[in-house]
């Protein structure tokens, strides 16, 4: 069923079109496009080198040599802002780049190609999915839309570019990805600040970038004073580099091991307001995240004592297509993860060469009836809205 | 006559309903006015309302002894039967229209003076010693041929019957046969001297065989967004349009209308649930429901294997024909004739697939009576309800809350002790997931979000 749809303007494809949008001007070659928001947000500096280097050295052989899954490593290890699915964008356009304009069908299918070569690369595709999944709606919509006749004037919103345009525009503002999906981290910080309290404790888990923003742009508000409480194990570094930062800019955090989240959650009535991150939204709400997150979720949910809400910070580019129905929920979507229902590991030596998760990477699901909200750079979102920002033009 | 797309379970005045509908619509505006503490003191607003209630109750009374006498009278009288009818059945047809509007409210604010007609009313209901509190609820009425307004053509004389007898039950089903009856209506229709179909069609020749058609049985929300859809599409013909033309769009419309949102619906939502099942899955379903039974065929024809387990509706038992349709296909099915011990069976099931007769806008679901039993005991045990229905069958306007505001009593279970409704609520919390024809590769959407998926699937081709 092929439908042309009139989107919503809150569609996460406005997170293309805004991008292809700001281009757009009058000036369009890339960086210069905007300069005032370029301004205000921290500009990726280190990346373009290297992905200036890597383009030199992929640019003779017309992507031949092109190998996507390098081109996402390196993009993700350059920045540690980046997250996973805006890398998977970068290094598609990268690939628009590097791969001779043909006719437009061919390119999807090589899009298509390199997109599932890129998710058999890692256990874990969902965050990547996502962006790519994103990518591949947006050039397919691009394609089979009408295409404005060239220069009939840039006029207003609606203006819909043609194929060579888009590509061109892609290709050009590639880094201009990067920095959106940060002001996005921007605006989720505004939003979720307003739900930290004066007097309260706020219970995170994680190290999730967005979640320590969100806690700093509200420890700047003088009028707020509160604590944090920080879920941190072992193994999990990214949680302790966010604990080094909130205590560096000088908030109170104490931080608990995973088995004491009850204990602590049934004798602190503080706490008010549970904050996660996550890599994954799932098309009905529901999150894939770190492993322990589900816990979290359940126990913010039934320990007794207090009041408290379980919110989830994430961009709007890391909603999934897809929806966990069955047990194990984690499997079905897609993650390469070990089955432990299976028992088929007992007495065995697991085989490391199995492209599985990692245990300290592995993910859990958490259902959306324990999520009570969703905060994302267009505002605080219900999970049943989540449905309604996916971007489905197939 | 804007009451009919909207006024689907609550429409159904049957002949003898006409007096109350006409009643109450007489007392709503003097129980807005005044309140229904002292039936002695009446104003005069009051007291003209009542007068105008007795009357209208009076002509009722009147009108029904002529009916049944029409009824009554063998072939050869037929004659003077249909000029009874033929009288008495333009004002009926108005009421009717009248009383779908009326605001059901007033049920409740009935006052003590109005008692003498209700009683006298339900002396006549078909339904023996329904509690009041239950009298909203409608049930299926076969109208006598004769009864039937002389507008009303044969194909939907035929289709009324039907729906009346549950020879046809399920929404979609309806739906078809009402749209391909109203091919046959605009088919056989010519505009009159002097009019356009624009303006003519509907009032005078569609609205009619709507009527009837809701008095056989309340409309389902399939139907009433059909009718709805056809109206619109009707209003659209310039007024200029020849009538060929406009009748030859309209006859490609309902064929589209049906290809569309009937046959690749159904097929499109059996896929996607289909792929939606896994190897070594089991599937419990409710009854038997024409999608859910496609879906779990076609997994079949997919390659997977998977059991499956029906509970059956204790009243209806036609879950046994999809358990026999199932294992002849190869599938292992677990068969129980009732809710007896749905607990287990739920707990065992890795997912519930249930078929909805149709959706509110606040995401619950209309369904056979039983299935919100399944889909709390399935949701208790952390199994995932998903819910397959097409999206003809959501309902943009009404929201449901309870059970007894929109159903029907089911003719057959209907004694003095007890009666039977047909369907049920399930409220939205307990189910997982929608799955539309709007949705692949086993996707789902959220009950709560049927209407941000009305509005983003709106077809320009079909609205």
């Amino acid at each position: 069923m092929l439908r042309r749809v009139a989107l919503p303007s809150f569609s996460s494809a406005s997170f293309f079109t805004s991008i292809v949008m700001a281009a757009d001007g009058p000036s369009s070659s890339a960086p210069r496009a905007e300069p005032s928001t370029q301004q205000q947000l921290p500009v990726r500096s280190a990346p373009s080198s290297s992905a200036a280097a890597n383009n030199a050295s992929a640019q003779p052989d017309h992507g031949s040599s092109f190998d996507i899954v390098r081109t996402y490593r390196e993009l993700l290890n350059s920045d540690r802002e980046l997250t996973m699915g805006v890398a998977a964008i970068e290094s598609l356009i990268e690939l628009l780049r590097v791969t001779p304009s043909s006719t437009a069908m061919e390119l999807v299918e090589i899009v298509k190609k390199e997109k599932a070569k890129l998710l058999a690369s890692t256990p874990n595709p969902l965050p990547l999915l996502a962006g790519a999944d994103l990518f591949e709606q947006y050039l397919l919509r691009s394609l089979r839309g009408p295409t404005a006749a060239p220069g009939a004037g840039s006029s207003g919103q609606d203006r819909v570019l043609s194929f060579d345009e888009t590509r061109q525009h892609l290709v050009d503002n590639k880094d201009l990805f990067a920095e959106r999906a940060k002001a996005a981290r921007d605006h989720i910080a505004l939003w979720g600040s307003r739900y930290v309290s004066d007097g309260c404790v706020v219970l995170a888990m994680g190290g999730s970038r967005t979640v320590t923003k969100i806690l700093l742009r509200a420890a700047a508000d003088p009028s707020k004073h509160f604590r944090v409480i920080y879920v941190v194990d072992g193994h999990n570094r990214r949680s302790d580099v966010a604990v080094a930062e909130l205590r560096e800019a000088g908030l109170e955090v104490e931080t608990i091991s995973p088995h004491k989240i009850a204990y602590v959650l049934g004798n602190q009535k503080r706490i008010n307001l549970v904050l996660v991150g996550t890599e994954v939204v799932m098309q009905n709400g529901g999150i894939v995240s770190g492993m322990g997150t589900a816990q979290l979720a359940h126990l913010a949910k039934t320990v007794k004592g207090g009041m408290r809400r379980f919110y989830v910070a994430a961009e709007t580019h890391k909603i999934c297509r897809r929806t966990p129905i069955a047990y194990p929920m984690v499997n079905r979507v897609g993650v390469r993860q070990k089955d432990i229902s299976k028992f088929d590991m007992i007495g065995v030596d697991p085989d490391p060469d199995a492209v599985v998760v990692p245990e300290d990477e592995e993910v859990d699901y958490t259902d959306p009836e324990l999520i009570d909200g969703i905060i994302t750079e267009q505002g605080v979102k219900m999970t049943s809205q989540i449905w309604e920002m996916v971007d489905d033009y197939i | 006559m804007s009451g009919e797309s909207n006024g689907a379970p609550a429409g159904a005045p049957n002949a003898a309903s006409t007096a109350v509908d006409s009643t109450k619509k007489a007392s709503a505006p003097s129980n807005a006015a005044a309140p229904p503490a002292n039936p002695e003191k009446l104003t005069p607003a009051q007291l003209k309302a009542k007068a105008k209630a007795e009357k209208a109750a009076r002509r009722a009374q009147v009108k029904e002894a002529r009916a049944a006498a029409a009824a009554a009278a063998p072939a050869p009288q037929e004659k003077g039967a249909a000029a009874a009818d033929g009288k008495g059945g333009k004002p009926k047809g108005k009421q009717d229209g009248q009383s779908l509007a009326v605001p059901r409210a007033s049920v409740s604010g009935r006052r003590p003076s109005m008692h003498r007609v209700l009683e006298k009313e339900k002396e006549q209901d078909v339904r023996p010693n329904v509690l009041e509190c239950f009298s909203h609820v409608p049930t299926a009425k076969r109208i006598p041929l004769s009864q039937a307004h002389k507008d009303v053509h044969p194909a939907v004389l035929a289709v009324g019957q039907m729906m009346a007898t549950y020879a046809l039950n399920d929404s979609i089903a309806r739906l078809k046969a009402m749209l391909l009856a109203f091919k046959k209506v605009i088919e056989s229709y010519e505009t009159p001297k002097g009019s356009s179909l624009s303006r003519h069609f509907v009032p005078h020749v569609l609205n009619p065989q709507i009527e009837y058609l809701t008095e056989c049985r309340p409309m389902c929300f399939a139907m009433g967004n059909a009718i709805r859809l056809l109206k619109g599409k009707i209003n659209k013909f310039d007024i200029d349009t020849p009538e060929n033309e406009a009748k030859e769009a309209l006859l490609e419309w309902v064929d589209f209308v049906i290809n569309e949102r009937i046959s690749l619906a159904e097929y499109a939502i059996a896929l996607n649930a289909a792929e939606s099942i896994h190897e070594g899955d089991t599937i419990l379903t409710y009854g038997r429901h024409r999608l859910v039974e496609r879906a779990l065929l076609k997994a079949k024809e997919l390659g997977k294997f998977f059991d499956v387990i029906v509970i059956d509706d204790h009243f209806e038992r036609d879950g046994q024909n999809l358990a026999t349709t199932l294992c002849k296909a190869g599938i292992h099915v677990l068969y129980s004739p009732n809710l007896g011990g749905l607990r287990p069976k739920v707990a065992a099931a890795s997912n519930v697939f249930l078929g909805g007769e149709g959706i509110f806008a606040n995401g619950s679901m209309n369904a056979r009576s039983g299935t919100a039993d399944v889909a709390m005991a399935a949701a208790n045990a952390g199994v995932k309800v998903m819910v397959l229905c097409e999206s003809i069958n959501f309902d943009r306007d009404r929201v449901s809350v309870d059970s007894m505001t929109y159903n029907e009593v089911d003719p057959e279970r209907n004694t003095p002790d007890f009666f039977r409704v047909l369907y049920d609520n399930t409220h939205d919390k307990y189910i997982s997931g929608v799955m539309t024809e709007f949705e692949s590769g086993g996707g789902s959407s959220p009950a709560q979000a049927i209407l941000a998926l009305l509005r983003k699937q709106e077809d320009p081709l079909i609205a």
